[in-house]
């Protein structure tokens, strides 16, 4: 394999993940819950924030009645993927 | 229709399939967005594989079948999935002919404006949160807000690294009351150096420049590939007689024989990542002002792999 520079954004040492008290989680969730609103909306707000299997099905669910629908989802043939 | 369900089962059995055959790869991209709690409205799968393991890989795709369908090589555009154009930066394409929506897999061997390697960065089957929110700073306005949720996910699992994708000025200014920034960040995101974030508009004109001058950047690696494209895809045409319904590896015999006269191997590189950095950076000046350049990014780091 080719060799590679040296990374300056790969994870340091120094910085090893920091666990945070539940109550900075609950700051954090309120803080992010209202970033989705005000970026995607209400709906994917809440969906967002729903526990992963239930997420999942709801992110299934929205997308299959979008296909439904005639939305098409899939991109475009470009050569290129952005 | 295939429902969603069933299609994010497909991919992710693809891919679990191919790293217990030892090859490196992971979802990333609108189903790894998905996965990490942040919605996107996609059906179609990105995944990124080691260049070097791309004949392995291919040899998988071109046996998988879904709905009793194996895939082809998407229309006449796609490069062919082998090593020496996968580490160039091209991406290549598959599809299943499902009915009434085909069924889509992109695969890039170097994952763009990565800072790091990310085979490295693994989540199980999913590329980690920073290789997703680095391929989320693209020309499309409807991808920051994905890249935002990821690093402040980050920062609340407590991953400083976080810091370096958040794009939202409220968001900058309320991470700080609960993660500090480390001094090795600044010189990575010097928009970082303007904490506490408390002069809004300045915070605001320099994230815009932070965002313009990405954009821009993805703007001239897409126009660099889509240059040398225009003659592949003639070829590629002719060479197949315009038979779509070609094996992959009947297709793939073709393609390498049309990439080889047509499709440069380090086109980014050829072009010079110096250059384009320059001339995003001109954007940059142009569209917004001059003073806010020196906020940007040097973004010489973001060419892992090439």
């Amino acid at each position: 394999m080719k060799a590679t520079p040296a990374a300056p954004n790969a994870p340091s040492a120094s910085d090893s993940p920091k666990t945070l008290s539940p109550a900075e989680k609950r700051w954090w969730r309120k803080v992010m819950r209202d970033f989705h609103v005000r970026a995607f909306g209400e709906e994917l707000a809440r969906i967002n924030f729903l526990p992963e299997k239930q997420r999942k099905a709801a992110v299934a669910e929205m997308i299959d009645y979008a296909r439904s629908k005639g939305v098409k989802l899939g991109k475009p043939a470009l050569g290129v993927t952005r | 229709m295939i429902p969603y369900a069933e299609l994010e089962k497909f991919f992710c059995d693809l891919v679990s399939q191919a790293q217990s055959r030892g090859i490196p790869c992971a979802i990333t991209s609108g189903m790894a967005c998905v996965h990490f709690g942040v919605a996107a409205t996609t059906k179609d799968c990105d995944v990124l594989c080691l260049a070097e393991k791309s004949d392995e890989f291919r040899a998988l795709v071109s046996e998988t079948s879904l709905h009793g369908l194996l895939p082809n090589y998407r229309g006449n555009i796609s490069p062919p999935l082998d090593a020496r154009w996968m580490r160039g930066g091209w991406t290549s394409h598959f599809t299943w002919k499902t009915k009434p929506e085909e069924t889509c897999l992109d695969i890039f061997g170097i994952a763009p404006r990565g800072s790091s390697a990310w085979e490295q960065q693994l989540q199980g089957i999913y590329a980690r949160y920073n290789v997703v929110a680095e391929m989320k700073r693209t020309n499309r306005e409807k991808d920051w807000p994905f890249a935002t949720s990821l690093g402040a996910q980050m920062l609340m699992e407590g991953d400083v690294q976080g810091w370096l994708h958040i794009y939202d000025a409220d968001i900058l200014k309320q991470a700080l009351r609960k993660s500090a920034i480390p001094e090795r960040l600044l010189p990575l995101r010097p928009i970082l150096k303007l904490a506490p974030f408390d002069d809004r508009m300045l915070v605001r004109r320099a994230l815009m420049a932070e965002r313009t001058f990405w954009s821009a950047l993805d703007e001239i690696r897409v126009r660099i590939f889509q240059h040398h494209l225009r003659p592949y895809v003639s070829a590629v045409r002719k060479a197949s007689a315009g038979r779509r319904d070609l094996s992959v590896s009947d297709s793939h015999q073709i393609r390498l024989a049309c990439a080889e006269q047509h499709l440069p191997q380090l086109p980014l590189r050829d072009y010079g990542l110096k250059q384009m950095l320059a001339e995003a950076r001109e954007t940059v000046g142009m569209t917004i002002a001059p003073d806010v350049l020196q906020w940007l990014p040097a973004a010489e780091g973001n060419f892992y792999g090439l």
